[in-house]
């Protein structure tokens, strides 16, 4: 097997990793000088810079179409627009790895750079830590699977690209969730820097949050765009499917908005520190899991996924030795970790708590249904799995009962419930929320388990913004401002509520029709009446294109036209249906185009109504704005717990934590 | 200090129950079971369970598709040889071709050795090849 120019950088980057590694070792283990320490420093920085160098003679090589490299043979074509050239970069296994250790060491040198000013074995571990994941996946698309693979002899063009892959959402898609996992690999390191420094103070979740929530931004963001092209490009309606892949992403999600919650208390109480910790290791090692599921091969039987493949065992390596560090590093400070005192239930540490027991249960539930034809193949012998159904009948009650909790989470005080102060702002919230129910079910709506949620959904929504308003009523408009903390966190919590209506509706009450139609006929669905016209013939960049044009009426009013089209790429023999939409904020009007026979004159559309779906999008950016507004805020705890609701205790109040220049 | 532990054990075993009772009704509600293609030929009893999923590629015998009609007719095949012929309607989808790698989801009459299949998913032509998938090498030259 040939190699480009592009390993040997590769593999200077790894030999560089090697060495920051030792040193940084010798820096803990406090057998050497500060010179050392500086050198680790400048050895990380050279490997960014080599792993960045690789990563541009890759896009090089994609850009310029040099199918000299296998893998610019197997995910391109000449007459591949540019971007999706580019965007080859992560679209196979061994340019995805490239990318995903550049990212890392990305961050690690930026962490370099930001935490300078701390004590050198605090950096040491965070770097080391942040280092040793950043080489492992380095050396997995050295060793394993190479991008810089030569083709044994030339081509004149590539096997191009996956059409599925040919569309914006698809270009950023996975870079926005690389990040998100890759992101986690930080608060993580400082969880161990924090262990091993047998420091127990809320330093190290104050240092690393705004990380935290950087991540889980982009997190969101990947998940929810990786649904959203789901549904514009899969065709069938849907935009979720329980798939192993897509749950991958969900399990760290999950968990990573449990750790910013345990974070909070610890933050402000110093208390929940042993569950900070847990679900930082937690929530880094599903990243690890997440994309070892993808690429392992195990779940062969998800539509995602092909074969088996070696990367598996490195994968289980890498996350037992994770394991095995975190494990030793918490056993050593145990004791300092333990809550001094008990808590109440009924108080916003209680809720909390309760609502941190929801989400690992409901990810234990969903990891359990997930690996199910892996397990009871091993332990069973008999490969089983369970339904789509299932999913859905697993999650519907726990994100139930977290909703709830957010809402009463909100009002409670900390310390001890004011049992007047809550009933006097919760009443409030309950009601509205019941209006909220009320106006659904007056506008036709029914079913016990969507209202619930509904419900559920709407006491997140008021409870929020009635405590949002109340703060204004208060200390003014410029709180909005000034406690930015709370109000991007009622922004996060707001659209949440969004999301949830938008889910609950377009799975309960979407409804759908099958038309064997013609040119130049019209039918009635749900409010509009379509009218069908012509099937004409286009011809694309790399495709060819038949599209019917379907003229969407309500009340006798042309409101707007659809073009589903069924396309043929050049490179691939197979046709693909391209779905045209319309979305509203009541819902989207969703039309494929099945087939047609010109000669009989008959055209075959299945249309969709899918209420509020759009609400999940909205609800979705909302959430990554309010919590990039949220983030801007890293002050310390003591102006918060003035502004909290019920702060009716305020003798327990979190000192503000001092940095510390020598460990 | 004790009184607290109680509260403890309450919170985390009204959560365990309720993940165990998850647990236990997926596992014994409808479940799917995995069968290979060679599996169900030489073991027809097999197919008395109601969800059977099948993973195969489709071959070229006996190969009938109609997306405007939504039904389809074919046979897919594993590593074993074995062919089952399958019979499916509802939506074709895109990916769908001989050749193709498929799972369909359904149940077998052992009879009639004729698949009926309620569903039918065609794997994502993927990013991710693994090892042991066509090589460039193995491409026909142009």
């Amino acid at each position: 097997m040939q190699m480009g120019q592009g390993f040997v950088v590769q593999v200077f980057a790894i030999f560089l990793g090697f060495l920051a590694i030792v040193m940084y070792i010798a820096t803990i283990n406090e057998k050497t000088r500060t010179s050392t320490f500086k050198i680790a420093g400048g050895l990380l920085a050279a490997q960014t810079l080599l792993i960045t160098i690789s990563v541009f003679i890759l896009l090089n090589a994609l850009v310029t179409s040099d199918f000299a490299y296998v893998y610019v043979f197997s995910y391109t074509e000449r007459s591949l627009s540019l971007p999706y050239k580019v965007s080859a970069l992560w679209a196979g296994q061994a340019g995805s790895l490239l990318f995903w250790s550049w990212l890392a060491s990305i961050f690690t040198v930026f962490e370099l750079w930001r935490i300078r000013e701390h004590g050198h074995k605090y950096q040491s571990y965070v770097l080391l830590v942040s280092l040793i994941t950043t080489t492992f996946f380095l050396i997995l698309c050295t060793f394993v699977t190479n991008p810089f693979e030569m083709m044994p002899f030339s081509r004149m063009d590539g096997q191009g690209m996956n059409p599925m892959l040919q569309n914006p959402g698809m270009m950023i898609h996975p870079p926005l969730l690389y990040i998100g996992f890759v992101g986690f690999m930080i608060p993580f390191a400082h969880s161990i820097a924090a262990l091993n420094l047998k420091d127990a103070s809320p330093y190290w979740v104050k240092n690393s949050r705004p990380w935290t929530i950087f991540t889980w931004i982009f997190l969101t963001a990947g998940i929810v765009l990786g649904a959203w092209w789901a549904y514009v490009e899969l065709g069938w309606g849907g935009y979720w499917a329980w798939d192993p892949v897509e749950n991958a992403s969900l399990f760290p999600w999950i968990t990573a908005t449990a750790f910013i919650h345990a974070a909070i208390i610890y933050e402000r109480r110093n208390r929940m520190k042993g569950w900070s910790h847990c679900l930082s290791v937690i929530t880094f090692g599903l990243t690890v899991f997440g994309t070892y599921l993808t690429r392992s091969g195990i779940m062969s039987d998800s539509v995602h996924s092909f074969g088996k493949s070696a990367l598996g065992n490195f994968f289980i390596f890498f996350l037992l030795l994770t394991t095995a560090v975190f494990i030793v590093s918490f056993y050593k400070n145990r004791r300092e970790l333990a809550d001094k005192t008990n808590f109440n239930f009924t108080s916003k540490e209680g809720v909390f708590f309760l609502a941190l027991l929801c989400f690992l249960a409901l990810t234990l539930a969903l990891i359990f249904y997930t690996m199910l034809p892996v397990l009871s193949e091993i332990i069973l012998s008999n490969k089983m799995s369970v339904s789509i159904a299932s999913f859905n009948f697993v999650s519907i009650p726990f994100f139930t009962v977290i909703f709830f909790l957010a809402g009463i989470g909100l009002i409670i005080s900390y310390n001890k419930m004011n049992p007047d102060q809550f009933v006097r702002q919760y009443i409030p919230v309950l009601i509205a929320s019941l209006i909220a129910v009320a106006v659904v079910i007056g506008l036709g709506f029914r079913g016990v388990s969507p209202l619930v949620i509904s419900f559920a959904a709407s006491t997140v929504f008021f409870a929020f913004l009635f405590q949002g308003v109340r703060m204004i009523m208060k200390s003014g408009v410029t709180v909005i401002y000034n406690n930015r903390r709370f109000f991007g966190a009622a922004v996060v919590h707001i659209g949440l509520a969004m999301m949830a209506f938008g889910v609950v509706f377009s799975s309960f009450y979407s409804y759908e029709s099958d038309e064997m139609t013609s040119s130049g006929s019209s039918f009635v669905f749900d409010r509009y009446t379509l009218a069908v016209g012509d099937v004409e013939h286009e011809d694309g960049r790399n495709y060819e294109a038949n599209y019917v044009t379907v003229d969407v009426y309500q009340q006798d009013k042309l409101i707007f036209t659809l073009y589903p089209e069924l396309r043929e790429y050049y490179k691939s023999q197979n046709i693909f249906g391209e779905v045209a939409y319309r979305s509203m904020m009541r819902g989207d009007l969703y039309t494929i185009l099945q087939g047609f026979d010109k000669g009989q004159n008959i055209v075959r559309l299945s249309v969709i109504f899918q209420p509020l779906i759009v609400w999940i999008w909205v609800g979705s950016i909302l959430m990554c704005l309010g919590a990039a507004y949220a983030v801007t805020q890293n002050k310390s705890a003591l102006k918060q717990a003035n502004d909290s609701p019920g702060a009716a205790d305020t003798s327990k109040k979190n000192k503000s934590v001092t940095k510390r220049k020598n460990d | 200090m004790k009184k607290n532990y109680i509260k403890y054990a309450v919170a985390f075993a009204v959560i365990a129950a309720t993940l165990v009772y998850f647990i236990v009704s997926a596992l014994s509600g409808e479940k799917i079971y995995y069968r290979e293609v060679g599996e169900l030929i030489n073991n027809p009893l097999l197919a008395e369970k109601k969800g059977l999923r099948i993973s195969g590629n489709v071959i070229s015998d006996n190969f009938s598709v109609n997306k405007f009609e939504k039904y389809a007719v074919f046979e897919i095949t594993d590593d074993t040889g074995a062919a089952l012929p399958v019979v499916y309607n509802g939506t074709i989808p895109d990916a769908f071709e001989i050749g193709a790698a498929v799972l369909i989801e359904g149940s077998y009459s052992a009879s009639e050795n004729v698949f009926t299949a309620k569903k039918l998913l065609a794997k994502c032509p993927s990013k991710y090849e693994a090892e042991g998938e066509k090589h460039p090498d193995e491409l026909p030259k142009k």
